[in-house]
């Protein structure tokens, strides 16, 4: 897939994917490539600085816990601000995705 | 893993560090990425790859070091809260250069340097607002233990002091008889009941600070804070009778109230929200009775002179302030939009001395069993003034040793309604901003620190302006950055600094907290 067009829409597939359960950061790159058929495989360490970001404008939130195996990973949690924000970007999706079919489709009619 | 492969990792993270400005809060950066790429090590072993391949095959899954660094730099880094610094510089301003026209404008030099080196708290202020700004919130990360074991000590030391003297009279003056000046000084600071307003600016979040360390250990934080409150309002009780201690009781009383209600609506606790809720007010009503039922008298006496002032006003131990109220309320109702009061000289001369209440107005000095001329304390005030009013101006109207508590209305009174309205605008941008500030942190206790410093802001403001209208109740509380003293300045800039610590690095560093432990292996 295109990578532009990854970036932009990385920050709302993650959202997604904490909406429905806390998840670290490898996690979420598995269920992306597994849900999305291996067509979503970004840069993996890319995935850090929009995870970061989110976090900074307080759509996620984050907390530790310790595996039996000792290694510590960062959990994210998605907040009600992050909702909103993600409620939104799928309306932007929705409608960007409808123009996009529409001119591939051969275009809607506009009256003159 | 092989010193080989723990290399490359090693490496990479080294290039991607490279690439990030602030390097403040790296290891957890660094633990992050590095768990990733052990996760997909494993992942790669499972299906069969030496652990050498799999490690190359792994760092290569993350991308390029610099590219995953460079766009870690933009949000890893340090933040300045802009609009709370300005607003608590243009107060700092503004109460400083109050302060210099309060003492009269003179263009000799060394006048002004006297009145800037008399001022000088001001500077102090924004030192310690400027260093807690810098330092604070990683020293308080680093050592929040300390710091509550420090303060605890700290005020169990003032605490002891106040008992000792309050047991024994004179004795700490035959003890420190022989020691140099500034134990004396310092001595004379403690003893003094205004020192509680700065105590209860720090010992807010402080109790914050407890509360929060033991959310998650059912009511214990609850019965931390509870007895935190009790020890300052028994402290209090010392110059309970000055009632110059009952704003700074109620702003830690309704702040503590408000920290525990925020963190029970937040789900903090592992109570139920709602039964948190009701700890924290019933906590409030609990500490409320406590502080106010031994002296109900003088609470009740102190809310009558700020509800009903002229009821007070005639009777001789409370009279200065239940006329102020009175003073205030006449004359506000008589200010313009613009520029100064209008007031005849004769009515100067009338309000100044007080007798436009006392003897020509509804003011019965003593309800009537003595004419103001042979009261004590009101003849000697006024007769100080009428011999100083042959030319009277505004500012002798309001007693000057008042004039900093009265900041607000002397701006209506002096420059008029709509001035004094700006003033007040920018006065409460500061709790605003303050809260606005502190909700915009993620990092837990650096949000609490700083709502509880927004919260008393607040209330001290929401204080301020009531008692600025003539609803004087007790004795007033500073308002910040504007109407200070040395100690009280300390603590609002101590306040507003780790507010902006707090923000400043909120994205570069995290609290400590104990990880838990979980059954792992899912997820992958």
């Amino acid at each position: 897939m295109d990578r532009k067009m990854m970036a932009a829409s990385t920050s709302m597939l993650l959202l997604k994917l904490l909406e429905e359960e806390d998840l670290y950061g490898y996690q979420m790159i598995r269920r992306l490539e597994a849900r999305s058929d291996n067509v979503f495989s970004l840069k993996e360490g890319t995935m850090y600085p929009v995870l970061h970001a989110l976090e900074e404008e307080g759509a996620v939130e984050s907390y530790e816990k310790t595996a039996e195996n000792g290694r510590t990973r960062k959990y994210y949690h998605l907040t009600k601000k992050g909702q909103r924000t993600l409620g939104k970007k799928r309306e932007e999706w929705e409608a960007y995705e409808k123009a996009v079919r529409a001119v591939l489709e051969g275009g809607a009619s506009f009256a003159f | 893993m092989p010193s080989e492969s723990y290399d490359a990792v090693e490496n990479f993270l080294r290039d991607v560090d490279v690439q990030i400005s602030c390097k403040l809060g790296l290891d957890s950066v660094n633990e992050e990425l590095r768990a990733h790429i052990e996760d997909r090590m494993e992942f790669y072993q499972e299906y069969g790859l030496d652990g050498e391949e799999a490690c190359r095959r792994a760092i290569r899954d993350m991308g390029a070091p610099d590219v995953v660094g460079l766009e870690l730099n933009q949000s890893h880094r340090l933040r300045t809260a802009k609009p709370l610094l300005f607003v608590s510089l243009a107060l700092m301003l503004t109460g400083f250069a109050g302060e210099m026209l309060g003492l009269g404008i003179s263009w000799d030099l060394a006048d002004m340097i006297s009145d800037v080196l008399y001022l000088k708290y001001y500077f102090w202020g924004l030192l310690v607002l400027l260093a807690t700004a810098r330092f604070g919130y990683p020293f308080l990360l680093k050592h929040t233990k300390g710091v509550c074991i420090v303060s605890l000590t700290s005020l169990a030391a003032v605490g002891s002091i106040w008992i000792l003297t309050g047991l024994f009279p004179g004795v700490l003056d035959k003890i420190t008889s022989n020691a140099p000046y500034f134990v004396h000084r310092l001595l004379g600071a403690v003893s003094n009941s205004s020192i509680f307003v700065g105590a209860v600016q720090l010992a807010v979040p402080v109790g914050a600070i407890l509360l929060y360390r033991r959310r998650k250990d059912g009511y214990r934080g609850f019965w931390l804070l509870f007895f935190w409150q009790i020890f300052l309002v028994l402290l209090s009780g010392r110059n309970f009778w000055l009632g110059s201690t009952y704003i700074p009781v109620l702003l830690l009383l309704l702040a503590c109230l408000g920290i525990s209600l925020y963190l029970s609506a937040r789900g903090e606790f592992r109570i139920p929200k709602g039964r948190g809720m009701a700890m924290s007010i019933l906590s409030f009503c609990l500490l409320l009775a406590l502080w106010a039922a031994p002296k109900w008298d003088r609470v009740k006496e102190a809310l009558e002179l700020c509800v009903n002032p002229d009821t007070r006003a005639p009777v001789t131990t409370a009279w200065d302030d239940s006329y102020n109220n009175v003073l205030i309320r006449e004359l506000l109702g008589r200010a313009r939009a613009f520029g100064e009061i209008e007031l005849a000289g004769e009515e100067l001369v009338r309000y100044g001395t007080a007798q436009w209440y006392y003897e020509d107005g509804p003011g019965n000095w003593n309800d009537g069993r003595e004419t103001a001329s042979v009261s004590g304390s009101l003849e000697r005030y006024v007769e100080t003034r009428m011999q100083h009013l042959d030319e009277p101006a505004l500012r002798d109207i309001l007693p000057q040793h008042y004039m900093e508590n009265y900041r607000t209305a002397w701006w209506v009174l002096r420059y008029g309604w709509v001035p004094a309205l700006a003033l007040m605008l920018l006065v409460a941008a500061l709790p605003v901003i303050a809260l606005w500030t502190a909700f915009r942190i993620r990092n837990g206790l650096g949000r609490l620190v700083s709502f509880s410093a927004g919260l008393l802001f607040a209330l001290q403001t929401a204080f301020y302006l009531l008692e600025g209208f003539g609803f004087q109740f007790g004795g007033f509380p500073n308002l910040p950055f504007v109407a200070e003293g040395f100690i009280s300045i300390t603590g609002s800039a101590m306040l507003a600094g780790l507010l902006l610590s707090a923000y400043r690095f909120d994205t570069v560093l995290e609290e400590k907290k104990e990880p838990k432990i979980i059954s792992s292996g899912s997820g992958r």
